[in-house]
């Protein structure tokens, strides 16, 4: 069998999105994303634009609210306590991950 | 409606990532039938990772995920990187960290050693005086980035002793030891005679 080789695409800081692009990938309202801009969770590359764009690895904290919203059928507050815990979880994880790799593993 | 997305965790090797690599996916992904029911269906990708993924880094690829429903667009597949521990180093971002032993002479008197690198061996001047848990910057011979600049490789002294040594090499210790006036230990001596004297740590 014949297997197609797929691109695939980056969700980083150097790709950017518009809001609507965002909307579709993540399955939030733009009212929703609009929502966790204002709280913070989400950074416009372009603060203050009328069209704000954001970088593609937004998609992946817009997807992660998408899945907190529906499954856990949290308000915006809710959303957002849990998006900073996220968050902070994570930069605890890559400080964590940092110390790991300045340990030294082989003793002899 | 859009079909449903698939995420999947794509474990790579520091080899893979440093140069990109194709991986395939097999998955077990929900389509529907000629018969309109809801099945698992075995399904296989090929895709190419590019050189810089590292881990946590996410990758899309459209329409490769769950099949529209009334006309919709299908979903899309996201890939989740995860790089496999690696025997030499250790990835912090598109940094590597390399544990780099050094014999006790070498630390002190300095040294050219060769260290391995995921680009070839490279040649590394340990200076003089160099102390356990320094760590010796290789600029670029980390891990690609995604546009092109590199991360670093950092070398981490340390400083080991042989198992055992002839007699010569322990007549030169001695020789060593009853010469040098090097006291690793003189900041010791200031806290302990403060608590000697009842006075606590200065």
């Amino acid at each position: 069998m014949r297997v197609e080789l797929s691109e695939v695409l980056w969700l980083d800081q150097h790709h950017e999105l518009s809001l609507r692009e965002v909307a579709e990938l993540s399955g939030l309202t733009e009212a929703e994303l609009t929502e966790l801009v204002d709280c913070g969770a989400l950074a416009p590359t372009n603060p203050g634009a009328a069209q704000q764009m954001f970088a593609a690895r937004c998609v992946v904290v817009a997807r992660t609210a998408s899945r907190l919203r529906r499954d856990f059928e949290l308000d915006a507050q809710g959303l957002t306590l849990a998006m900073t815990l996220l968050e902070r979880v994570q930069d605890l994880e890559a400080q964590l991950n940092e110390l790991r790799a300045l340990l030294p593993h082989r003793v002899l | 409606m859009p079909g449903q997305d698939y995420e999947v965790a794509v474990p790579i090797t520091l080899e893979q990532a440093y140069s990109g690599t194709e991986v395939n996916l097999d998955l077990n992904v929900p389509a529907y039938d000629a018969r309109g029911h809801l099945r698992r269906v075995p399904q296989t990708f090929k895709a190419r990772i590019p050189k810089g993924a590292t881990e946590g880094q996410r990758l899309r690829i459209a329409g490769k995920g769950g099949q529209g429903i009334n006309g919709g667009r299908a979903g899309d597949l996201y890939l989740n990187i995860s790089l496999r521990p690696h025997a030499l180093y250790r990835a912090n971002g598109h940094d590597l960290y390399l544990d780099l032993p050094l014999a006790p002479w070498e630390a002190v008197l300095g040294a050219s050693v060769e260290v391995p690198t995921l680009g070839g061996a490279v040649r590394l001047k340990v200076p003089p005086g160099t102390a356990a848990g320094q760590r010796l910057r290789l600029p670029k011979r980390g891990l690609p980035r995604p546009r092109g600049t590199e991360g670093d490789l950092y070398a981490i002294v340390q400083i080991v002793v042989p198992a055992t040594v002839a007699d010569q090499e322990s007549a030169l210790f001695k020789q060593l030891a009853a010469t040098s006036k090097f006291n690793p230990r003189s900041h010791f001596s200031p806290v302990q005679s403060a608590v000697d004297s009842g006075g606590g740590e200065p």
